[in-house]
């Protein structure tokens, strides 16, 4: 999961840490959609369902709010980006 | 979701009878439905992470605060629809053990997923604002509510008509009260609820009017609701722990109080069918509640808050599944906390994460006073407390790391209430050991792999620092299971170049630091009771070969293109298998010595049975070749079994010599020393090729890898990717080797690694020497000190 650097983070390494955070909780939220299918019926599982799709919707409403609030002060800000991620190693 | 119904493992069938609930029902597929749940719980998860990473981000740029606490907001609603899921598979998975006429992966759930009373202990699922979204909607709420509640009612009725005689606090005053929360459950707080069972009076105080029945009556209801989660709440909530523990007395026809030779009163139920019934039940019921000291406190005959009579458990325990949770908890009382881990109890559904939230606290001292005498008095339940637990793969390994010294070592075992050496009749020694084989199997390395992990570590500890101790034969057979599951651990660590524990990426497992001493003590004291030695050499012959066919795919065509190995790019990995081969003979020939020298000085009697011992041993012994893997795995056998070898000792009722075993185990542990050296030597040869690899370079080696492109390795551990930054650099300022033993076990892991590239391996002149000497079976090679200090 996403580790919050907070020596290192600015308007970029922001938007970055936004991005993945939305990257990964959409993932998140869409293997509970593909698990649900089929795995219970009835109309306990039909309201369920659609909660469930309210929640997602406005767990990635939210986050597009966010990364829409971190790309303005970005354009705004002249901070340096961050680094890359290590390339994996490789051992033969 | 909203097109749901066609799977061919889901099934519809009708509600149980009297549950009032009409057509609403709610049919899930258990197989489907874990997997759901577990993604709920990572979706949780994911929003609470995210949730930090936003309130992070948007203070660095001066976003609205409010955002992130929505965000975790939306956590909690997941976290508490995965709770509910869970426990809905739980209490599903009870009623599948009940036995219930219905096809093998279907189960039907009563109504009322949402605001259950019995069900959701967590906060309600739906609130009022998506309730409000629809009339429809909230009409079928409501309808599975109530149809949830009738059930709950239902089984509250059938519990109470048991009770009688109670105040007006009882049982019954909590009908009217809002179930807990999570971890607080609703609970009876009257230590009087259920003191007279089955008395002939008629209504209760309090004005619920629930009429009284005798045990057969109530247990015969209950058993025809045994698939329904909600009556089955409502029946034990009702029942109290108390009540339950009074009804247990009255089943199993015991007497409790100060005359305890008192016949008991007739119940007129037939004792094993109440027991089997009770047991089912009750499993479901501690899967759909967290009984905690509160409820363990109340549950004796005496009216107590703080004494539980654990031992009338003894007869449900062999029936149902019942929680991990409450098996931790009663295994605590019966045998102490035992030695670490420091988090105690994960419940076993929080196996998945490792270290999950501590639901199964300890029981604090003064609380639940005076059990554990009680407890640990009885053998019987000592002994199916044991198996229950041995039953739940994911609390085995975390339990039984607990008392891994304790069990091995005399001192603590009489603590323990358990004989200082367990002997073969004794019913709770073979319960331990069954416990501590479970724990070592592949089952419980599947459910909890960090408690299997720490388990083996622990256990492999534990044999070394005892230093050969005396063990039963049924605990050195329950030594096997760990010895097998975790043999590739164990053979990578033996056959390493480099001694030490290594972390390669994506491993950080306890078994992988386990020293190889300690492999080594373990094997060894597994062979001493001669059983599954056969089956143990196969596992050596088996990894030699999975090795050498590993090796042989990856490095195909490696000599033949130009630019490739001089040489036969195998010569490694073949050293690698005799290494893995001449270890296990080396144990065995370990082993052997043990029980001749136990022989030599034993009577008799005993003096039978370790003939035997070695005639198996010398058996195994000449079926292994340690340079040919292929041909021993061919000629091993499969293991015998502890009870195959008792009735040996029985059937050769003389003293048979002890010469050719002897004789056979001497040739053994001399061709066990064939090439053990080879891994010192060639390190050495690698550490020269770098230091003068300023006057004479390395000849860089093209190879095409298994995804069909070429690469050239030149040896230098930057170039080719060994050293990827500090954590990985096993080179010192001045561009050195560091001392393997100086190194980190990422430094090492690294270091392994570079070793066994093509570069290095194509260019160590020694190897073709040593693998030479290896199939020559050159014996002249003097042993491997670093691996056997003892010779």
């Amino acid at each position: 999961m996403t580790i919050p650097d907070e020596a290192r983070t600015t308007a970029p390494g922001a938007l970055a840490a936004v991005a993945r955070t939305r990257r990964e909780v959409t993932a998140a939220l869409d293997r509970v959609t593909a698990a649900g299918t089929g795995a219970w019926d009835g109309r306990a599982a039909q309201l369920w369902a659609g909660r469930m799709r309210r929640l997602a919707a406005e767990a990635t409403a939210l986050l597009d709010h966010c990364l829409l609030v971190c790309e303005q002060a970005r354009s705004g800000s002249t901070g340096t980006s961050t680094a890359p991620a290590a390339p994996p190693r490789a051992i033969g | 979701m909203a097109s749901l119904g066609a799977g061919a493992r889901l099934a519809a069938v009708a509600l149980p009878p009297g549950s009032g609930a009409g057509g609403d029902r709610v049919v899930f597929d258990p197989v489907r439905l874990r997997p759901l749940a577990a993604a709920v719980r990572a979706a949780g998860e994911a929003l609470h992470s995210g949730a930090r990473t936003v309130a992070h981000a948007l203070a660095q740029v001066g976003g609205p605060a409010g955002w992130a606490a929505r965000l975790a907001r939306l956590g909690d609603e997941l976290d508490a629809d995965a709770a509910m899921l869970r426990r809905r598979l739980a209490l599903a998975e009870g009623a599948d053990d009940a036995g219930r006429s219905l096809p093998a992966t279907a189960v039907v759930i009563s109504p009322a997923v949402h605001r259950a009373p019995a069900l959701l202990d967590v906060r309600p699922v739906l609130d009022t604002e998506a309730i409000s979204e629809g009339e429809a909607e909230a009409e079928a709420v409501t309808d599975t509510a109530r149809a949830g509640a009738t059930a709950l009612a239902a089984g509250r009725a059938a519990g109470r008509s048991l009770l009688s005689g109670i105040g007006p606090a009882g049982a019954d005053g909590r009908t009217s009260r809002p179930t807990g929360s999570a971890g607080h459950p609703a609970r009876v707080t009257d230590p009087r609820a259920g003191r007279r069972l089955g008395s002939p009076a008629g209504r209760e105080p309090g004005g619920r009017g629930a009429p009284s029945a005798s045990p057969q009556e109530a247990l015969g209801l209950l058993g025809s609701r045994a698939g329904d989660p909600d009556f089955i709440a409502g029946f034990y909530d009702a029942l109290g722990p108390a009540g339950l523990a009074q009804l247990l007395t009255s089943v199993s026809g015991r007497a409790r109080g100060p005359m305890v030779n008192r016949p008991a009163s007739p119940s007129g139920v037939d004792r094993r069918d109440a027991e089997g019934v009770l047991g089912r039940t009750f499993a479901a019921y501690t899967r759909g509640r967290s009984l905690g000291d509160s409820w363990l406190g109340r549950f004796n005959t005496q009216g107590r808050l703080d004494h539980a009579e654990t031992v009338l458990l003894t007869p449900l325990l062999a029936v149902g599944h019942v929680d991990g949770a409450l098996l931790d908890r009663l295994g605590r009382l019966a045998f102490g906390p035992g030695i670490g881990p420091p988090e105690p109890g994960a419940p076993p559904t929080a196996a998945a994460a490792p270290r999950g939230p501590a639901a199964g606290r300890a029981p604090t001292p003064g609380q639940v006073a005076g059990t554990v005498l009680r407890a640990t008095a009885d053998r019987g339940y000592r002994g199916a407390l044991l198996a229950a637990i041995a039953a739940e793969p994911a609390l085995a390994a975390r339990f039984a790391t607990r008392y891994v010294e304790a069990v091995l070592g005399g001192a603590a075992i009489a603590e323990l209430g358990l004989p200082v050496a367990i002997g073969l009749d004794d019913a709770t020694g073979r319960a331990w050991a069954g416990l501590i084989a479970a724990a070592g199997g592949p089952a419980a390395r599947r459910a909890d792999p960090r408690g299997s992990a720490d388990f083996v570590a622990r256990l492999a500890g534990a044999v070394n620092a005892a230093d050969g101790p005396a063990l039963p034969l049924h605990l050195r057979a329950a030594l096997v299971p760990a010895l097998r599951t975790y043999q590739e651990e164990m053979y990578d660590a033996v056959t390493a170049v480099v001694p030490g524990p290594v972390s390669p990426p994506g491993t950080n497992s306890a078994a992988r630091e386990v020293p190889v001493a300690a492999w080594r003590a373990l094997l060894r004291e597994c062979l001493r009771g001669g059983a599954l030695a056969g089956l143990l050499g196969r596992d050596a012959a088996a990894y030699a070969i999975g090795l050498d066919e590993r090796v042989a795919g990856r490095t195909r065509g490696w000599n033949a293109a130009a630019g490739g190995y001089p040489s036969s790019p195998r010569a490694l990995g073949y050293l690698r298998g005799a290494r893995a081969q001449a270890f296990f003979t080396g144990a065995l020939g370990d082993a052997a010595d043990a029980v001749l020298r136990e022989h030599a000085q034993a009577g008799s009697a005993h003096r039978r049975r370790q003939t035997v011992i070695l005639d198996l041993l010398g058996t195994v012994a000449t079926s292994i070749d340690p340079t040919d893997p292929a041909a021993t795995f061919v000629h091993l056998g499969v293991g015998t079994t502890v009870d195959m070898i008792e009735a040996l000792v029985r059937e050769r009722y003389r003293d048979v010599s002890t010469a050719r075993p002897a004789w056979i185990l001497a040739r053994l542990r001399e061709a066990s020393r064939v090439g053990p050296q080879w891994a010192a030597t060639y390190e050495a040869s690698a550490r020269q090729l770098w230091t003068r690899r300023a006057g004479d370079p390395l000849r860089p080696i093209t190879v095409t890898g298994g995804d069909g492109r070429r690469r050239v390795y030149t040896g230098d551990p930057h170039t080719d990717g060994y050293i990827t930054g500090p954590a990985t650099d096993f080179l010192d300022a001045a561009g050195n080797l560091r001392p393997a033993a100086a190194m980190t076990p990422a430094q090492r892991g690294a270091y392994l690694a570079w070793l066994e590239s093509p570069a290095l391996v194509a260019n160590n002149d020694r190897l073709p020497i040593l693998a030479g000497a290896a199939a020559l079976g050159e014996a002249r090679i003097p042993p491997d000190e670093a691996l056997r200090p003892n010779g």
